[in-house]
């Protein structure tokens, strides 16, 4: 494999310099130096893949940034309304509003917690909040994994496989989430007529899918990569 | 792993050099740092012909059967 790609790269100072330093049988150096020369292999695209990994970067960091403060702008501002939230700003002689309503599985439990005078958007809105910012998180770390130039790195992997598994986490939690509200306000005396909620949505169902097929795509990658490292070391 | 490979005895033997040998096998040296330190996880026939023509050695010279429980001291 080396071979090839001396004989093609752009790249022959960087390979003529690591030789020079392999050649003193440093066995962990010669590692990194076929992970460096399998990098040289198409640094065009390599280079492109940096570029979009940036700009997605960048809108991650945006999105998961306008996600948060908004949710804790109208935590901290908005006013409940019966379906929902409402936020009023008056910019001049103006006044503007947005209402927020939300319709999904949690949505009985939702309307029996404000007919119970609790703040619905803290206590179910949080559960969304922690789970979108860990995916994006995630999705940031990996995504400045490909910046760097690593594509099938162990750490990309793990990346992968963790995005996959914080949705499947987000089901789990929104099954338990809302029967563990009620216990908590049952058993700390805060409400006796709270019914128990169970329930699930499509979007849950989903977002289960995708998380399977994020794993699943991960542990194959997984596999890849063995497979890969197994052809580096055949000499 | 129970595949030993005593290239640098042979080396030593030939009084050659791992530079000079990947130059005239045609691999580059990291390649047969990676192979003479036991972390190779496979080699071509190519190659090992190569390694034996130039040594002029037969491919039980590099490559020793060593079982674990012997390695082990058992």
């Amino acid at each position: 494999m080396h071979d090839k790609t001396l004989q093609n790269n752009t790249f022959l100072s960087l390979n003529d310099s690591l030789l020079l330093i392999t050649s003193l049988y440093d066995d962990k150096l010669a590692t990194i130096v076929q992970s460096k020369v399998i990098l040289t292999m198409s640094s065009s695209a390599l280079s492109r893949i940096s570029k979009v990994s940036k700009f997605v970067r960048w809108c991650l960091l945006f999105v998961g940034l306008l996600h948060v403060i908004s949710f804790m702008f109208t935590l901290a501002l908005a006013e409940p309304t019966a379906d929902g939230y409402r936020l009023a700003m008056e910019v001049g002689n103006q006044t503007y509003t947005v209402n927020i309503t939300s319709k999904d599985a949690k949505s009985p439990l939702g309307e029996a917690l404000a007919a119970e005078n609790f703040n619905i958007l803290a206590i179910l809105g949080s559960v969304d909040v922690v789970f979108t910012t860990v995916l994006y998180y995630f999705l940031f770390r990996l995504f400045s994994l490909y910046q760097r130039g690593s594509i099938f790195e162990d750490s990309n992997i793990q990346c992968f496989k963790l995005v996959g598994y914080s949705l499947m986490a987000w089901v789990v939690a929104d099954l338990l989430y809302p029967v563990l509200v009620v216990l908590v306000i049952r058993f700390t005396g805060l409400s006796d007529v709270m019914p128990l909620f169970f329930g699930i949505g499509s979007e849950d169902l989903w977002r289960l899918l995708c998380g399977l097929m994020i794993s699943v795509i991960g542990w194959i990658m997984a596999q890849a990569r063995t497979l890969q490292q197994e052809q580096e070391l055949t000499i | 792993m129970a595949i030993i490979i005593e290239l640098d005895v042979m080396l030593a033997k030939r009084k050659m050099k791992v530079n000079d040998l990947a130059a005239a096998v045609g691999i580059t040296p990291q390649n047969l740092s990676v192979l003479k330190s036991g972390r190779a996880k496979a080699i071509r026939f190519s190659t090992l012909e190569a390694i034996c023509d130039h040594l002029s050695c037969q491919p039980g010279d590099i490559l020793v059967y060593q079982s674990e429980d012997i390695k082990q001291g058992h």
